[in-house]
């Protein structure tokens, strides 16, 4: 298999920040919550990289410690609506009958509410933090796991590896687990980068709306929404975690459209 | 040449013939709601704003700040100071009918005593009003009371029509409320903009000078900027202080920054521990570098706070001041009465988040450990009702110059609002403010509030921290507009010219 140069990128973008949120510490020339009253809205300059926000904290330091909230949150955002979808999904679409009429109808109710509207109600009933953002996320996002599963289900239950395997006997969990799984996975992976892209973008807009890590964390969305008032006085509180935000973002993203192109050549 | 400038012109007319039309009127963006227009039953900002615009008073403030007689054309005080006596001049309703001393009775009963009115503070005093005639009202006061005239222009003094009240209720303030200032609604579209027209029976006769008025709401700071540098409101009612620079850099308008008597200060909250402690709060004030505080937030536009009076108060006395910034001794306080690690919970809204931050940094520098609290205003209001928190921060001005009221609501215990609701009940003060109300003589006023001050400053009933203008942007094009400290527009006054 001939690696696509997107995916090449992707993977390039994404250990990068990985290695920036790991080593946050070493990389940051400042304490991303120490005040400093001397030094507020400072400029970006040799001192401060990316210039002092409007209580003279490094944004610099900020930036790189939200990496570890934007992973934190992306990556652990994604596993509990990919569980969920992806068993409702190849359930349903292996087993056909009521279960899929159930399942797919619930998929129906879901779907056409948008994503993040439902996301914003659930965290507003449930109270504004991360962990809720995780539970509307887990009630959500599953919709499109189960769908592609499902679809995925659909035809392999069909393929004829999988019949062979029935008329052998096995039974349907062992050929649930051991082929049909295994055969799905890979468009569930190429959508699963998009659903990391989406959950670190909505996170942060959670965090920009007060709903989602709060402030003084050094997350991207918080400050962002800090450096509002000052965007056109200061515009660098606001542009540094908003471009960080674009980097991880494209490389997901690459990655993505980097394994769709790759596997579809392969097909 | 010729040619070219007809050409020109009609170009410009051509595209333009709404743009026209719309230099007739002085549009003002707010964040602040025009939610009500019953001059009584809300003290929310957007409607005082709009209240003077819509109905006069029988008092007025003029552009000195001098009290002038207005809807009353001249008034007797009795020797007693009991016994106030006002003739009306003769004026109009927009709907054409007569103001009468009926009205004006109606209208301060409403203020004075309708369970519904939002602040009835400043017409406690009043015993009973009397219409002797159509144009004379009496009234008698309970005890003197030396700012009961300035009183009169408080925003929810305003005349409205008896008649028209009685016969409608609540709905004479919904649809076409009757005016009896410079300008009656032409259209009010709640959550989006109120639209104002002349009052052609306004009685200070040749204005308004601009014919129409639109209060529009916008809550975004940013949008209101640009639709202020892009000539699309004329005036832009507070800008964010980081923004003043860009707007003042910009042609064709300013930022004024305009007289107020805003306080932005801490409040503790007294009857339960941590500040319930005197020594806590002193050592919670001289933790703080107010003067820095200061300079980060209003970015060096607004002056430190040094006691717990508004410097643009009377008998606002400053030689008194607060416990300076010293950290270390701040924290030998927390360490003589082992005190240091005392636990505090600061209440915020998102408003506040900038002064918390700050606030929280020296705090725990000096050995508190303080926790933040996130609440939304709905729920800030309700808990600092119930006193269910430990600190909080936030601001409040005064209706007039005169420290009556602002003592009332912010440092009196027995006054309703429990000392902003931080439960600060000194016996002294309460009684020292009952005095003051009653005292006459302007040099014994001063030092009965004088001495509230010594008292609260030395008991830290609360933290000043500093005293803002408002900052508002206008377009050059209007000459003569600008906001009272009594959040007060002076619209009828407002000229606009070309270019």
């Amino acid at each position: 298999m001939k690696l696509s140069p997107m995916f090449v990128t992707g993977v390039a973008l994404v250990v990068l920040w990985c290695v920036i949120a790991l080593v946050a510490p070493k990389l940051a020339t400042h304490d991303p919550y120490a005040i400093d009253f001397a030094a507020i809205l400072q400029p970006p300059g040799a001192e401060h990289w990316f210039g002092t926000d409007n209580v003279g904290r490094d944004t610099y330091s900020r930036v790189i410690f939200g990496a570890r909230l934007a992973l934190y949150i992306g990556l652990l955002g994604v596993i509990a609506p990919m569980l969920i979808g992806m068993t409702v999904g190849l359930v349903a679409g292996y087993f056909g009958g009521w279960i899929d009429v159930v399942a797919m109808r619930l998929v129906d109710i879901t779907v056409p509410f948008p994503f993040f509207v439902l996301v914003l109600s659930i965290v507003a009933v449930l109270g504004p933090g991360i962990e809720n953002y995780f539970i509307a996320l887990a009630l959500v996002g599953w919709v499109g796991y189960a769908r592609l599963a499902r679809a995925e289900a659909l035809v392999l239950r069909r393929a004829e590896f999988v019949l062979a395997a029935r008329t052998m006997g096995f039974s349907s969990g062992y050929i649930l687990l051991r082929h049909v799984l295994p055969n799905s996975l890979s468009s569930i992976v190429v959508y699963l980068m998009t659903d990391v892209t989406l959950v670190i973008l909505f996170g942060a807009a959670l965090g920009f709306l007060g709903m989602g890590v709060s402030p003084p964390a050094a997350e991207w969305g918080v400050m962002i929404a800090e450096g509002q008032t000052y965007i056109s006085s200061a515009w660098w509180i606001s542009f540094f975690p908003g471009l960080a935000m674009v980097l991880i973002g494209v490389g997901f993203a690459l990655i993505g459209d980097g394994l769709a192109r790759m596997l579809r050549i392969e097909r | 040449m010729y040619n070219r400038r007809i050409i020109t012109a009609a170009a410009v007319l051509a595209l333009s013939g709404t743009i026209l039309m719309a230099q007739e009127t002085i549009r003002i963006a707010s964040p602040y709601k025009v939610t009500v227009l019953d001059p009584i039953v809300s003290a929310g900002g957007g409607n005082i704003e709009a209240y003077g615009l819509l109905y006069s008073r029988l008092m007025r403030t003029d552009k000195n700040g001098n009290l002038v007689p207005g809807l009353a054309e001249r008034y007797e005080i009795s020797e007693d100071g009991l016994t106030y006596t006002f003739h009306l001049r003769d004026a109009k309703f927009s709907d054409g009918t007569p103001i009468t001393a009926d009205d004006a009775a109606f209208s301060l009963n409403r203020a004075a005593k309708d369970e519904n009115s939002a602040y009835p503070a400043g017409f406690a005093p009043i015993a009973e009003i009397a219409v002797l005639d159509e144009r004379t009202l009496q009234w008698t006061l309970k005890h003197p009371s030396a700012p009961i005239l300035a009183n009169l222009d408080i925003f929810n003094a305003g005349i409205v029509s008896k008649d028209d009240v009685e016969e409608r209720g609540e709905d004479a303030f919904v649809t076409n409320p009757v005016s009896s200032g410079p300008y009656m609604v032409k259209e009010w579209k709640p959550n989006d903009r109120l639209s104002l027209t002349a009052n052609p029976n306004f009685w200070r006769e040749g204005l308004p000078r601009v014919e129409n008025a639109e209060l529009i709401e916008v809550s975004d700071a940013n949008a209101r900027a640009t639709m202020l540098m892009a000539g699309e409101i004329e005036v832009d009612r507070t800008v964010p202080w980081p923004q003043i620079e860009e707007i003042n850099n910009t042609d064709g308008v300013s930022v004024k920054l305009e007289p107020s008597t805003v306080l932005y200060l801490v409040l503790p909250n007294h009857t339960r521990p941590p500040f319930d402690n005197l020594t806590v709060r002193q050592a919670a004030t001289m933790a703080l570098d107010r003067a820095a505080i200061t300079k980060a937030v209003t970015l060096g536009h607004a002056e430190v706070a040094n006691s717990t009076f508004s410097n643009a108060l009377k008998f606002y006395d400053p030689s008194i001041s607060m416990p300076a910034y010293d950290p270390a001794a701040a924290r030998k306080l927390l360490e003589d009465d082992d005190l240091v690690g005392t636990e505090i919970t600061m209440m915020i809204t998102p408003a506040t988040e900038q002064i918390a931050t700050l606030l929280k940094a020296q705090w725990d520098a000096v050995g508190f450990k303080t926790t933040v609290e996130r609440v939304d205003a709905g729920l800030w209001w309700s808990k600092m009702a119930n006193a269910d928190y430990d600190v909080t921060s936030s601001w409040y001005f005064n209706e007039t110059d005169d420290p009556d009221l602002a003592i009332r609501w912010a440092l009196c215990g027995t006054c309703g609002s429990h000392s902003y609701y931080t439960r600060y009940n000194n016996e002294e003060v309460n009684e020292l403010t009952e005095e003051a109300l009653r005292e006459g003589d302007e040099e014994k006023r001063a030092g009965l509030y004088r001495r509230i001050q010594e008292i609260t400053v030395s008991e830290i009933a609360q933290i000043p921290l500093y005293y803002t203008p408002y900052a508002n942007g206008y377009s050059d094009r209007v000459k003569g507009l600008s906001l009272t400290p009594a959040l007060q527009w002076t619209l009828e006054e407002a000229e606009l010219t070309d270019g």
